[in-house]
């Protein structure tokens, strides 16, 4: 195959000519109440060529991996037709050529456990989902495993093979109560291999206690409120609020943004710093390299409070006189690579978290994300569930907790950052452009904001 | 590496299973893509895949691949799904006589991407002459796709079929205001596919905006253009849905034969007009297409099925079974859909009403509780209309309803003017009354 792929890239006749192949096999199984609703093993294969022809892009995704050198062909084509009309050409940021060969790491290679063995696991933990039904009415369970063997290539001298497998699994509940509706979810995943899902039974145990436990919280008030967040929250928060911002090929395309983020200005307190991190074994979403072929740097977007750097990929580090970051990525060999997130979180500060609650007389415990919007800076969030925190200590559950405000002038605003940084891998992923599920891990310890407005639904 | 025909894969699960079917796809698609009003990309896109389904001692077995070289770990699934897999209460069937329906337009399969890129200027530019500041997203695409069915009785069928699809999406951006506006036109012959008339009617919608006007909160009756009648629509695409009425979520199960909506409704379900984008000579199961009336006068004539289902629920397939890909296995859809026109203008009704909202575009389609006909929607695109008189443009508006209710028991009148939409909907503006709205302002 090495050969076939550098013949084609020699005969191209573009200015730059990249192919990503990809094989991809996956199985799935997921249970809706006690039965088994979806049970799938299934694989793929395919590419995609894109070729640079006078400042055009051209592009050619196919799974037909024998006829690499007419897609080739076709892609230099487009990008002859596409030069011809395009008002900036582009321009890619040199990167030096590269040869790599990485296989993947697991302990147990999930290929090799059976379909039978993996449907038993979950069918294990859907039994502990329901097995106090109490009030729920319904309840999910998903187990998903994918592997991708992606060959990176370009015309430039890089020959990239890098595995990357991904294990997911998500819970799901549902209980009521007359009119009265509550769901409680939860979802962990990896880049491992199959041991990632074994020993979880506490995930769906908690997931069939919360939703029950839901139906007695109460609604909380609206107002202003000094609010704590949870690590998977304030993770969520982080990527979703301000990550997406730091997107260069988003940025660019916003003169307004632009204007706001300028690096060397400060967003938070001294001791916040919100990294996206590249290369971390066993994240969710982690790989050497990005779908370009460059190295996975560790990014600071805010270094002590102050704003550091963006997300790149080639196109946009040449636009705006940057180094690529490694945040090219496609979610398969259909897509393009884009400018997308890896690991993001706050990082490690110093408070305890009984420390930070202790001085809060009149507060909100705010637990995981139930979704979220975000339009430019203005951000609405869902807290899976809540907790009031009275006079120092955390007191009944709350529902209906709706954080919403200006993400600039809440990074201000963050008063205490933990000491119990956690990286979490959901099993949903990210979505941008099209392309949804991309595998990422987010993460903070808890942190503390002053005067967080919470919306009354 | 050696490619395996389908028909060496049927042969190779006789003795294995009972039962075996193959269905193969092969895709060429074009999309060229225009944002901010420059271009954006243009692709070639390819796709061929197969799945294989299979069916030993009543259990169901599926398993699909993208590498036709593996035939031997496309099998091999397709046993391990069928070890572990739910009940096949039907058979794969025997080869019966399509219906002769156009679905292929060389004329398609001819356009260049040079003259898509051209056609989408002269949409962007047609649009910026009028307003330079606006943001125009356009996209285009033509594909052509081959379809390929075998199976173990004996059936062996294909086609191969083109699509063309246009779309804008057009957003003004002023103080304190984004207005959006989208059209598509989508046709499987080129000829069909409207090109500048999409941008003409996204100018004059513009223009209808210009005025802002209030509108105030409580019942009033609703006009949906036959772009925006999904709105009304889509809980009967879940109530007619076979499945829907099996798991008893159909507040239409068990109503056959029963007046369920007011008697000028007739719905037909038409999977065989030429050139339309949900038309196909046979099912993604080999059963043949054919219309068939799902509301006639306003009473239940039947529900859509594909084989499993009707098997499950003992009924009879309705030749309804399609997959969204090579993929998935086959699931019940809805092939397009006609509702017929009323008997004379709309406007005669509309011009004796003091205030009527129009609503072209709606925001949050089909989150709600859809199968039970509610909707809660904000107005994306609404006019209000005093004695039939477009008076201005109404924003920050909500709009609730139960759709079965509005059908059933407040249908005002039908237009007698049909109007053909994204390609696989025919049907007049619908008028209902008493429709909650809630208006900021």
């Amino acid at each position: 195959m090495k050969d076939r792929i550098l013949r084609a890239l020699e005969k191209s006749p573009a200015d730059y000519t990249e192919i990503r192949l990809e094989r991809r096999q996956w199985t799935q199984v997921s249970y809706q109440n006690e039965d088994l609703e979806h049970l799938e093993s299934s694989n793929d294969a395919g590419g995609m060529v894109r070729a640079l022809v006078r400042g055009g892009w051209g592009i050619a995704v196919f799974n037909q991996l024998d006829e690499l050198e007419h897609y080739v062909e076709e892609a230099t084509r487009i990008a002859t037709a596409v030069s011809r009309e395009v008002l900036e050409p582009v321009e890619l940021a040199p990167l030096p050529p590269l040869q790599d060969d990485l296989p993947a790491s697991m302990e147990q290679d999930f290929r090799a456990v059976s379909l039978r063995r993996k449907q038993a696991l979950l069918a294990e933990y859907n039994d502990i989902l329901r097995s106090n039904p109490g009030r729920l009415v319904m309840t999910g369970a998903r187990y998903a495993d994918l592997f991708r063997e992606v060959t990176f290539a370009n015309s430039q001298g890089t020959y990239l093979r890098e595995e990357r497998p991904d294990v997911t699994f998500r819970f799901m509940a549902t209980a009521r109560c007359g009119q009265d509706i509550q769901t409680a979810f939860d979802s962990d995943g990896s880049s491992a291999g199959f041991e990632a899902a074994l020993s979880r039974e506490a995930i769906p145990e908690e997931v069939a206690r919360r939703a029950e436990a839901l139906l007695e919280a109460k609604p909380a008030q609206g107002g202003v409120y000094t609010v704590v967040l949870d690590p998977l929250l304030a993770g969520v928060f982080i990527h979703e609020a301000f990550g997406h911002l730091c997107e260069a090929d988003f940025l660019s395309k916003n003169k307004r943004l632009r204007e706001v983020l300028c690096p060397g200005r400060r967003f938070g307190p001294p001791d916040l710093n919100v990294i996206d991190d590249g290369d971390r074994p066993g994240l969710r979403g982690n790989t050497r390299y990005d779908d370009e072929g460059t190295p996975r740097h560790r990014v600071h977007l805010i270094r002590q409070g102050v704003l550091e750097g963006f997300l790149h990929n080639r196109e946009t580090a040449k636009r705006m006189n940057a180094q690529p970051t490694g945040n090219a990525r496609a979610v398969s060999y259909r897509f393009e690579p884009i400018v997308r997130m890896r690991h993001t979180y706050i990082d490690q500060g110093t408070v305890p978290f009984s420390e930070m609650i202790a001085g809060i007389p009149q507060g909100i415990y705010a637990c995981s994300a139930f979704g979220g919007q975000t339009e430019l800076e203005q951000f609405t969030f869902s807290a899976g569930y809540a907790y009031e925190i009275k006079d120092g200590k955390i007191g009944e559950m709350l529902r209906d907790v709706v954080l919403t405000g200006n993400i600039f002038e809440t990074l201000t605003r963050i008063d205490a950052i933990g000491n119990d940084l956690q990286l979490l891998g959901s099993a949903g992923g990210c979505g941008k452009g099209g392309q949804s599920g991309l595998p990422v891990t987010v993460g903070a310890p808890h942190i503390r904001i002053r005067e967080l407005t919470l919306g009354g639904r | 590496m050696k490619e395996i025909q389908a028909e060496e894969i049927l042969q190779t699960m006789k003795g294995q299973v009972g039962e075996a079917e193959v269905f193969e796809t092969e895709t060429l698609a074009w999309p060229v893509s225009f944002t901010f009003g420059r271009l954006e990309s243009a692709k070639l896109v390819q796709t061929r895949g197969r799945a294989l389904r299979v069916i030993r001692d009543g259990q169901l077995g599926f398993a699909s691949s993208g590498d036709w070289s593996n035939a031997e770990g496309l099998t091999r699934a397709a046993l391990e799904s069928v070890d572990l897999g739910g009940p096949a209460p039907f058979h794969f069937p025997a080869p019966l006589a399509t219906s002769s329906v156009q679905c292929f337009d060389p004329e398609v399969e001819q356009v260049e991407v040079s003259q898509m890129i051209e056609r989408g200027h002269a949409l962007i530019d047609r649009l910026l002459s009028a307003d330079p500041a606006l943001q125009v997203d356009a996209s285009l695409q033509k594909s052509v796709q081959s379809v390929h069915l075998v199976n173990s009785t004996g059936l062996d069928m294909s086609y191969r079929r083109t699509s063309f699809s246009v779309s804008l999406e057009v957003r003004r951006t002023e103080e304190g205001d984004i207005l959006s506006l989208y059209e598509q036109s989508a046709s499987r012959r080129l000829a069909e596919v409207e090109g500048i008339a999409l941008a003409e009617r996204i100018l004059e919608r513009l223009n209808w905006a210009k005025t802002i006007v209030s509108i105030p909160s409580g019942p009033m009756p609703l006009l949906c253009v036959p772009k925006s009648l999904i709105l009304l629509l889509l809980p009967l695409q879940s109530g007619l849905n076979g499945r829907a009425v099996f798991r008893h979520i159909s507040p239409l199960e068990g109503k056959e034969g029963r007046q369920v909506l007011d008697p000028r409704l007739t719905l037909v379900d038409d999977p065989c007009r030429d050139y339309a984008i949900s038309s196909a000579p046979f099912d993604d199961e080999g059963l043949p297409t054919s219309p068939k009336a799902l509301i006639e006068r306003g009473q239940l004539k039947g529900f859509l099925y594909d084989l499993k289902t009707a098997g499950l629920a003992g009924r009879t397939a309705t030749g309804n079974g399609f997959r969204p890909g090579y993929t998935a296995p086959p699931g019940i859809d809805s092939g397009n859909w006609r509702l017929a026109p009323g008997d004379s203008p709309i406007y005669d009704v509309l011009k004796t009403l003091p205030a009527v909202l129009l609503v072209e575009e709606v925001i949050g389609l089909g989150q709600g509780n859809v199968e039970q006909g509610e909707f809660s929607n904000n107005v994306g695109l609404g006019f209000l209309l005093r004695y039939g008189e477009n008076i201005g443009r109404v924003k920050n508006t909500m709009i609730s309803g139960n759709a079965y209710q509005l059908l059933q028991e407040r249908l005002l009148a039908l237009d007698d003017r049909l109007e053909w939409v994204y390609g696989s909907l025919e049907a007049p503006a619908v008028l209902v009354d008493a429709v909650s709205v809630t208006s900021q302002g």
